[in-house]
């Protein structure tokens, strides 16, 4: 039975990535790669990672095709690959590439012979013992005598205990990449208010709640407005309770930051930016930061070392919840921020008239 | 045959590589090179979670019956994903200043512009 499944998705998961590389018509093509996401979310719950699921069913579903579909929509009129070529739904097949592709496959496929079969309970990474007669570091993470009462989620307890630094660093990499969005971006990053030619009262005037701007379809507004709430509160939940169930401040901020850019998409960015002020956003990342590097400090305060979260004399319940938290909370203004800078670019000159008509399009 | 349905995943993970190699060698339009690019991130993902699951594994939670898959990888992949996505947003922030410099999302357009220009 368990085959079976895995079989079906495998074959899913092939033909939606043909179907992908094919398809000549951009938007098609990301709308496609939405639902191998999917189907890959569902993949990871087979293979029993619910923390993965959850973070790609967020990610893959919605942040990542959010930016492609905006930058689609900027580009509008180059949305067809190759347009000289005949009209077709498909691009022509390219032997060169695919027999050169072909070529680097084949060690590759020896390697992949090399594995242990998938599944089985002897493979060295699982093994009761290494090869060189030492305990693995599996049996290390899960047979729960080093992990901290808090943690029940032991994907939680690595992240933050066992590989605090590789987290650590993984986050400086985020905070880098929507530096380096805004620096590329910086010089046509233009802020609404002052592109409509509104005046501040006129904006104030403006009520979107009641009144969903042309070109945002009713039945979408009214949608997402009661899907909001559910979200953000499944957001802060999987952040919070991560230590104890699947899911924790990676899977919980990419929620909450995929519910904002799910507002302001079917709101509009304009109304988005207008709602959450970038200074707020700005402040949030800080708290997270703060927070977090402020956890993985304070042993030192109490003579243990970085990252002896369990040294600190407050509830380790707390402690947990804080430093997801402070996780969820970077993650989650860093995705908001990217997705919005990238919404508010606007191209120079010869190009402004079509992204303005792209946007109402959205 | 029987081999076959030991290492599925890992047969999808070379054909996902292959196809994420192929659009970026054969597809002369940026947003799709960037898809390429995510089709063969996804495709590492997919060996690293696959060879940390044990037949009849439980999610790595301290309170399900053991054998646990292999918290590790999840952790890896979790950061990894989230990595992705600042990874994918600065290619496209590249793609957006390409696109406002050229007027085109065809990379072959680009450059023969970068061409004439010299």
């Amino acid at each position: 039975m368990m085959l079976a499944i895995e079989l079906a998705l495998s074959i899913f998961l092939i033909t939606a990535a043909v179907i992908v590389v094919l398809l000549r018509d951009i938007i098609a093509s990301i709308a496609t790669f939405a639902a191998l996401s999917l189907g890959l979310a569902i993949v990871w719950m087979v293979l029993g990672a619910p923390d993965v699921a959850l973070t790609e069913a967020a990610v893959g579903a919605g942040v990542m095709t959010v930016l492609l579909l905006i930058v689609a929509g900027k580009t509008q009129n180059h949305r067809l690959e190759s347009p000289y070529e005949a009209q077709r739904p498909f691009r022509k097949v390219n032997w060169i590439a695919l027999s050169a592709v072909t070529l680097l496959l084949i060690p590759l496929i020896v390697f992949v012979r090399q594995f242990p079969p998938l599944g089985d309970a002897n493979a060295p990474s699982v093994a009761d013992i290494s090869l060189a007669g030492n305990p693995t570091p599996y049996w290390y993470y899960v047979d729960g005598s080093e992990t901290p009462a808090t943690f029940e989620n032991i994907v939680g307890a690595v992240l933050i205990v066992f590989r605090g630094l590789d987290t650590f660093g993984e986050l400086i990499v985020a905070f880098a990449a929507l530096i380096g969005v805004l620096i590329i971006l910086r010089h046509q990053i233009v802020p609404f208010h002052s592109q409509s030619g509104l005046d501040e009262t006129t904006r104030q005037r403006t009520n979107y709640h009641d009144k969903p701007q042309p070109g945002f379809s009713p039945v979408v507004t009214t949608a997402v407005r009661r899907v909001i709430p559910l979200v953000l509160v499944f957001g802060g939940y999987t952040t919070l309770y991560g230590t104890v169930v699947p899911g924790g401040g990676f899977a919980g901020g990419v929620i909450l930051g995929a519910g904002f850019i799910l507002l302001g998409f079917s709101f509009g960015f304009e109304a988005l930016s207008r709602w959450i002020d970038h200074r707020v956003l700005g402040m949030v990342l800080l708290v997270g930061a703060a927070l977090f590097v402020g956890i993985i400090v304070g042993p030192l305060l109490f003579s243990g070392t970085l990252f002896e979260i369990s040294i600190i004399p407050l509830d380790p319940r707390v402690v947990g919840e804080a430093v997801e938290l402070g996780i969820g909370l970077l993650v989650g203004s860093v995705i908001t921020a990217i997705v919005t800078g990238m919404a508010v670019f606007s191209n120079t000159e010869a190009n402004l008239e079509d992204s303005n008509t792209t946007r109402e399009d959205a | 045959m029987n081999s076959l349905f030991q290492y599925h995943f890992y047969y999808v993970f070379v054909v996902l590589f292959g196809l994420g190699l192929y659009t970026l060698l054969d597809s002369p339009h940026l947003l799709k090179k960037v898809i390429g690019l995510n089709l063969v991130q996804i495709s590492v993902f997919l060996v690293f979670v696959s060879a940390g699951y044990i037949d009849g594994a439980s999610p790595p939670l301290l309170s399900a019956n053991p054998p646990f898959a292999n918290p590790l990888p999840h952790a890896i992949v979790l950061t990894a994903i989230v990595i992705g996505v600042g990874l994918t947003a600065v290619a496209l922030a590249l793609v957006l200043k390409l696109y406002d410099e050229f007027g085109t999302m065809d990379i072959q357009e680009i450059e023969e512009a970068l061409a004439n220009d010299e």
